[in-house]
């Protein structure tokens, strides 16, 4: 049991991956705070019922779990799901920032509501949860912050301006929350996820080749995620921190992360017309494709 | 020594492209212009050819990489073919490897091709990504070579004037060589207000980044006259390794770099010359920077340690100077696209010993020199070309 004795908050845990990190969590010995509002893929709505059916799964298994229902997406539910970590538990050690909702529309048409919504569930989400645990993980010099990043941001997508934007957003703010808690021995890492779920569930299947796609990408289990988050929340993984993972059935991935990679100097100064003369051919081998994740990945998941 | 190849080996064949920004140049594009230009100066086809050797530093996929990069290229099909590497004297060893297997008697006509790609690749110009916390800190070729050249005017005196002369001379030599990548004369005012890179070298201390190829085409010597009366011969090779990490080492003292002078021993030994100053009469010497000149006058035997500067300012290695070295222009002028420069550097000074230098040539030279040194320092190929 890799996670005895730990404290663990799991948002968004009522189904997908935040219902497999929490069940397999538990099953490690960790004692599970289930958050999950209980609405729809696009945020809408509020449900006990999944967070504590979660609740009741990992009870019955032997585990130890209670439900919280609070909103990530502001500073005061990110106190108050803490808060019942620390209430019922007596502390905090993991924070899984999984919680997250859809809001896809063209660059184009999308409305300022759609924009809100989206980064202040995933990225503000994240803040408020992580903000509220940081300072007790900075005075027990000890702690785990798991976030869920996507290839959406990463390399690229239609429609989703707010969740790319809020995706790359979380990227950048592990690598902020580890460098800040750094010293303290606490560590931050993010997860690509590559999954099947309810969020991600509206891809169309109108021609025979999306029918065939999507039969293939319902083989990736959400459940499949858990052991990587489940690693990173552990002791063993004390040394690993300010990374970018990807998992994708049984595959796990890990990402780079930008450096320069080209380099030209005019120590005569430059001007636009030089710039135009060299850079675009002196780059242009090394430049990125506009492409989205399934460019990148278009083999089958190992699933 | 166990067995000198000395006068086993000619050089039939040679051939170099235009070195420089060459962005409408592919890798395979250079590599085709250069052998084929060897093809043609020694009047053979490519079927001709039994064997090669490759030398790229930089490799990408499908440019550069193992010997299919010169395969594919060149459509050079079930032969014997290897890949180079080796720092800065990938070049030069890869001559040295065709040389050493035509004197061992494996085969008759080698092919070697020296190709590299800088300007539209990685490869050049970042700061270094290592894994020493301090030891990677401005650890770029020109930072590096940088601590050696401080130490160097510390130790003797030497002046960034002198450095200067030095890039005017090779600039000098550029200008009349159509081959170059810069082809301007620069003056020492120039040299010396250019913006700094590394102190003490300024922007024309430091040599471009560039891409170019080359090749040349070894024979044995004695089927070298069926191909053409003015064969160059082999004289002797040598290289040597030496550590990667001298700052570890507490007798590197940054004043000179020894696997030049146990590569050039070698290659003095092999070629029965005992006063490098004397017999040698042209010389193509490694001038990543100004201040590397002058450390190979010493480090090949031409000037005392620490003397090395009175050639230059007495200009006994200019172009009408008694003992020319870099006639091409050098690296100064080529730049370094790592790959071909040896091969660029044995194009020289077989041009120069056949008396085809046209406005660079050198006055009657007989025994020429090819130099390479990199690592910074870790490695060094010599190899010594003359008259039959």
């Amino acid at each position: 049991m890799m996670l005895k004795d730990k404290v663990a908050v799991v948002t968004g845990a009522g189904g997908g991956i935040g219902r497999g990190t929490a069940l397999l969590l538990a099953k490690e010995g960790a004692k599970v705070v289930v958050n999950d509002i209980g609405g729809s893929a696009a945020g809408e709505g509020r449900d006990t019922t999944p967070a504590d059916k979660v609740v009741a799964e990992i009870t019955a298994a032997g585990g130890t779990a209670v439900s919280n229902y609070d909103s990530v997406a502001s500073m005061t539910g990110g106190e108050k799901i803490i808060g019942t970590a620390l209430e019922k538990f007596g502390r905090i050690d993991i924070v899984v920032n999984n919680a997250g909702i859809l809001r896809d529309r063209m660059i184009f048409n999308m409305s300022e509501e759609e924009w809100d919504a989206v980064i202040n569930v995933h990225l503000k989400g994240t803040f408020a949860c992580t903000r509220a645990a940081a300072p007790h993980m900075r005075q027990q010099k000890s702690g785990r912050i798991i976030n869920i990043t996507s290839t959406s941001g990463l390399i690229g997508n239609y429609g989703q301006a707010n969740y790319a934007a809020a995706k790359m957003g979380i990227v950048g703010f592990t690598k902020a929350v580890a460098l800040d808690l750094g010293r303290y021995g606490a560590t931050a890492n993010c997860i690509a996820p590559f999954a099947w779920t309810r969020m991600i569930g509206t891809i169309p299947t109108e021609t025979e080749a999306q029918k065939v796609r999507v039969e293939k990408l319902k083989r990736m289990d959400p459940a499949l995620i858990a052991p990587l988050v489940a690693f990173l929340a552990s002791d063993a993984a004390q040394e690993v921190t300010g990374q970018i993972f990807g998992v994708r059935g049984k595959e796990i991935i890990l990402f780079s992360q930008p450096r320069p990679i080209r380099q030209v100097a005019d120590l005569e100064g430059w001007t636009p017309q030089k710039v135009a003369e060299i850079i675009p051919q002196a780059f242009k081998n090394s430049f990125y494709k506009l492409e989205v994740s399934a460019d990148v990945f278009p083999y089958d998941p190992l699933a | 020594m166990a067995h000198s190849i000395k006068d086993q080996v000619a050089v039939i064949g040679v051939g170099c492209i235009k070195f420089g920004d060459n962005f409408d140049q592919g890798y395979e594009e250079m590599a085709v212009e250069a052998a084929f230009a060897a093809f043609n100066d020694a009047k053979i086809t490519p079927e001709e050819i039994d064997a090669a050797w490759l030398g790229t530093y930089s490799p990408a996929q499908g440019h550069g990489k193992a010997a299919v990069s010169l395969g594919d290229a060149l459509r050079l099909y079930n032969k014997p073919i290897s890949r180079v590497e080796n720092f800065c004297a990938t070049g030069t060893d890869a001559f040295r490897h065709a040389v050493m297997a035509v004197a061992a008697g494996l085969y008759d006509t080698v092919l070697v091709l020296g190709v590299e790609k800088y300007k539209d690749r990685p490869g050049r110009g970042i700061a270094r990504e290592g894994v020493h916390p301090y030891h990677n800190d401005g650890s770029t070729a020109p930072g590096l070579f940088a601590l050696a050249a401080t130490r160097y005017m510390h130790t003797y005196g030497l002046t960034r004037e002198t450095l200067a002369k030095v890039s005017v001379k090779n600039h000098y030599n550029g200008s009349l060589n159509p081959k170059a990548h810069l082809q301007k004369k620069v003056t020492i005012e120039e040299v010396l207000t250019a913006p700094i890179v590394a102190y003490p070298f300024g922007l024309y201390d430091c040599c471009p980044t560039t891409d170019g190829a080359a090749a040349a085409i070894v024979c044995r010597a004695d089927l070298a006259k069926k191909y053409r009366a003015d064969y160059i011969l082999v004289k002797g090779v040598g290289l040597a390794v030496t550590s990667g990490r001298p700052f570890m080492d507490p007798t590197f003292d940054y004043l000179g770099f020894r696997a030049t002078q146990h590569a050039a021993a070698q290659a003095y030994e092999m070629a029965g010359i005992k006063d490098p100053l004397e017999e040698i009469d042209v010389a193509e010497v490694h001038d990543c920077f100004t201040w590397t000149e002058i450390t190979n006058y010493e480090d090949l035997g031409f000037a005392k340690k620490g003397e090395g500067a009175r050639l230059i300012e007495e200009g006994r290695t200019a172009l009408n100077g008694d003992m020319p070295i870099n006639p091409s222009g050098g690296l100064k002028s080529f730049g370094h696209p790592i790959g071909a420069s040896g091969v660029r550097m044995v194009y020289e000074i077989v041009t120069q010993l056949r008396g085809q230098g046209g406005p660079r040539q050198v006055k009657d030279p007989k025994l020429g020199l090819v130099h390479n040194v990199g690592g910074p320092g870790a490695v060094s190929c010599v190899a010594i070309l003359g008259q039959p």
